[in-house]
């Protein structure tokens, strides 16, 4: 394998961190349907599938190629520059998102004397430092998170099976079918949408590796991932989990095994700071490389102190609240990920296919 | 706090530069001052306690105000 290049199971691996970073912290579609937000991941999953069809064949037309790339190749250079500075805001935006989901957490739950904006500060620069160093430590690191995590699920999960209820998964069928609808969609746009940052390290991928197996393998891993939490949640609290704005972690807080088994919730708190760090690592070396595509530099190197900067002055002004933040995401952020994760890359495919179509016709009549 | 946050700016400014420097390279240097010049703009804007524009929030409203909004579609705003 040569020098920069990822494996397979690394990019699965960064993209099983991603998807366990997000689900732990954004909990948007548990306060439409409750309960039954297991039977809406599922559905969630069906509603993903288009989405997945066109990032196969996004992996088939353009081999290799970045999201930027894709886009100059299928718009031409002006128009491919003005959608690639769309997905580079779009990538910004997450890593703010992210950013800020992880130092309220802090600021929250752990150290409510700190301001948030230093936490935010603190994880930047670390992220800086990460960033630096290339994606083959933050691939190489990931199989490492995911062990440790694993771990730290397993542990918890266990013990919720303790004091589990699982008649809180019943009744079902109890909402409207627009609220089914809410909760699927919001788990294919933002869960299985946001895999559309896979496509930025494609071209780092080994030339070995296919990129279709790294799409489903992330599919499927995300899918576990989103059932295993939502029923977990719900066996532990039932309808209690539409009060609270972290359901995961207030899971794992009614724990009372023994008085020695008391406070399990530390390891949470270990696993979601260690995940949402990583997916906003991922994200900040994602916005980085996108800017010096962008414009053409170099190295991204020089200018990562500066993006940084601007990252953590985003989140400061990028949600009002964590109530705010859920009502957007419940309402309004499917729509805006669904523009950008299946919309957006389907009009490349099409564009790309036409002039593909044209250049073929050309060809055949000049011969 | 308006000082305190520029002087913080300024080392970034100057950690950046040093490793730009041996560089010389004019479109790194061209997309750096940018950078640099966005990021200070949105600090003083932070600091003085203004509404910061942020795009997602701007292109989440759009969506919002075309009637892509759940909350409009339940029927309670």
């Amino acid at each position: 394998m040569s020098k920069n290049k990822i494996s397979q199971v690394q990019l699965i691996s960064i993209g099983t961190c991603y998807s366990l970073g997000l689900v732990l912290i954004a909990v948007f579609e548990s306060s439409v349907t409750t309960n039954e937000v297991w039977l809406a991941n599922m559905l969630g999953f069906v509603f993903a599938i288009p989405t997945l069809l066109v990032f196969f064949s996004l992996t088939k037309k353009f081999p290799g190629m970045d999201i930027f790339q894709m886009c100059i190749e299928a718009f031409g250079t002006f128009i491919g520059k003005i959608i690639s500075a769309i997905y580079l805001l779009y990538f910004l935006s997450v890593c703010s998102f992210s950013l800020f989901n992880a130092s309220h957490f802090l600021f929250y739950y752990i150290m409510p004397d700190t301001p948030q904006i230093a936490l935010s500060a603190f994880m930047m620069i670390t992220c800086v430092y990460c960033v630096r160093k290339g994606v083959l430590p933050i691939a190489r690191v990931s199989i490492l998170f995911l062990i440790v995590c694993f771990l730290g699920i397993g542990i918890n999960t266990a013990l919720t099976l303790i004091h589990a209820h699982f008649e809180n998964l019943l009744p079902i069928g109890q909402h409207t079918l627009l609220k089914y609808v809410q909760s699927a969609h919001i788990t294919s746009a933002i869960s299985y949408g946001e895999m559309i940052f896979l496509f930025m390290l494609m071209p780092n991928l080994s030339e070995k590796a296919n990129p279709r197996k790294v799409i489903i393998w992330n599919a499927l891993n995300c899918f576990l991932i989103l059932l295993l939490f939502s029923v977990r949640e719900i066996v532990s609290l039932g309808p209690l989990m539409s009060y609270t704005t972290l359901p995961p972690y207030e899971g794992i807080r009614v724990i009372e095994g023994t008085n020695l088994l008391s406070r399990t919730e530390s390891i949470f708190a270990l696993l979601l700071v260690t995940l949402t760090f990583y997916k906003t690592t991922i994200l900040f070396y994602i916005s980085c490389k996108g800017t010096s595509d962008l414009f053409g530099t170099k190295t991204y190197r020089h200018y990562t102190l500066m993006l940084g900067a601007l990252v953590v002055i985003l989140t400061e002004k990028i949600s009002r609240s964590p109530i705010d933040h859920i009502f957007e995401g419940t309402n309004v952020f499917p729509f805006g990920w669904t523009m950008l994760s299946l919309i957006l890359p389907l009009i490349i495919v099409v564009t790309f296919s036409i002039k593909s179509a044209i250049k073929r016709k050309k060809g055949r009549l000049s011969v | 706090m308006i000082l305190f946050a520029i002087a913080i700016f300024i080392v970034l400014v100057a950690l950046d530069f040093s490793s730009l420097r041996k560089e010389k390279d004019k479109k790194e240097l061209t997309v750096y001052w940018v950078l640099s010049a966005v990021t200070l703009v949105y600090l003083i804007v932070l600091v003085s306690g203004r509404e910061v524009f942020s795009p997602s929030e701007k292109y989440l409203e759009f969506i919002s105000k075309i009637g892509l909004n759940y909350a409009n579609w339940h029927g309670n705003g």
